[in-house]
């Protein structure tokens, strides 16, 4: 599918092609310098909503506005991998909480679309309209959510196969794509 | 916990539901949605911008907006006001001096067009504090009962000790539940 892609339709990617995804991204959507509106993630954290303990937390470096829309970073240190170990395939329901700041500009119409995948199968998708972010603000957002069933031989099967689970989140400002997020998720056993 | 006893209320008839939590700043509007949430009410910092919780339970969604309330944000709050199902109003029970303050945007909240129909519930926060004011005392200030054309209710609570809070929130839900059922 990425060879039929050209430079226009990835120019012109709009919500309802993010929608439309069957299959994890093989390259990235938009260049850093296209976040005009500076939209900086501050804090990713992660918990067991029936337990209430949290199972990671990670804060992002603390990046300057011309680290953030730098063009030179490599796309394969842009994709983000997450290292959750088995026992996460067994959780049932868990809040993600993600904490962001915005630049000087009004941020309108501001959109989320978020696939998860195992292979090219649909593990969860989600859409959220953050409506608008106020001008020099950082803003939160925590979802809670029930956990896609899996059959155990599923499981068996993600863990066996380490960063085949992947993970699109697209962010639209007036239906123009602003961010792309890339990320890989490991559930194979932690080395001891 | 407060929060699946909420969900699990909203049935498949309604899917969605949207409230939305305003007050002048200091409040208490983060820390009542974080005792919602069942999280950590200490350090909490005053919001400049906004903090969401969404709720995903079998098919049903609830999404709760806690939008900062300093007087240098307020006149952004207009842009969250579409598509909302319930208004939490959050009062500071012991803060008698910006009462008059408090009373004067309510009041201009709901004469938004945007908001009009949505539920309305008033919490008389940081009941727990030596001198705060009851709800009676409150009413009296805010003229609630001159409140028209909405379904509203007033209660007592206290986010630090999560007492009324319940109460509060089972009566908005219950009320949308009721104007979606009797007009859907």
């Amino acid at each position: 599918m990425e060879s039929d892609l050209t430079v226009e339709m990835v120019e012109n990617f709009s919500p309802e092609d993010a929608k439309a995804m069957d299959k994890p991204a093989e390259m990235f959507y938009c260049k850093p310098s296209d976040n005009t509106y500076k939209i900086k993630f501050i804090r990713y954290k992660l918990r067991d909503y029936d337990s209430g303990i949290t199972l990671a937390d990670l804060e992002h470096p603390d990046i300057d506005e011309e680290q953030l829309l730098s063009d030179e970073i490599p796309d394969e240190e842009r994709v983000i991998n997450y290292k959750f170990g088995p026992d996460f395939l067994d959780l049932q329901t868990i809040g993600t909480q993600l904490e962001f700041a915005v630049g000087d500009k009004e941020v309108k119409d501001f959109l989320m679309i978020e696939k998860h995948y195992f292979k090219d199968r649909i593990l969860k998708d989600y859409m959220f309209d953050f409506k608008f972010c106020i001008p020099n603000t950082v803003n939160t957002w925590e979802q809670i959510y029930d956990l896609p069933e899996l059959t155990d031989e599923e499981k068996e099967e993600i863990i066996e196969n380490p960063y085949e689970v992947k993970s699109d989140t697209f962010f639209f400002v007036q239906d123009k794509l602003v961010m792309h997020s890339r990320a890989i998720y490991d559930y194979s056993p932690f080395d001891v | 916990m407060v929060l699946l006893k909420i969900i699990r209320k909203i049935k498949e008839k309604e899917k969605e539901m949207r409230l939305l939590i305003l007050g002048l700043d200091n409040a208490g509007k983060t820390t009542i949605l974080k005792k919602f949430m069942g999280e950590d009410t200490e350090d909490i910092s005053p919001t400049l911008g906004f903090n969401i919780e969404t709720i995903e339970h079998k098919d049903c969604k609830l999404n709760v907006w806690d939008v900062g309330g300093q007087k240098t944000i307020r006149s952004y709050w207009r842009n969250y006001y579409e598509q909302t199902d319930g208004l939490i109003w959050v009062v500071d029970s012991g803060d008698k001096l910006r009462l008059m303050d408090c009373k004067k945007e309510l009041h201009n909240l709901l004469s938004q067009e945007k908001l009009a129909g949505a539920s309305l519930m008033i919490f008389c926060n940081k009941q727990d504090m030596a001198g705060a004011l009851t709800i009676e005392e409150i009413s009296e200030v805010l003229e609630i009962e001159q409140i028209e054309k909405r379904h509203w209710n007033i209660q007592a609570c206290s986010a630090i000790t999560g007492e009324g809070l319940l109460d509060g929130v089972d009566w908005i839900v219950d009320d949308i539940k009721s104007r979606i059922f009797m007009h859907g």
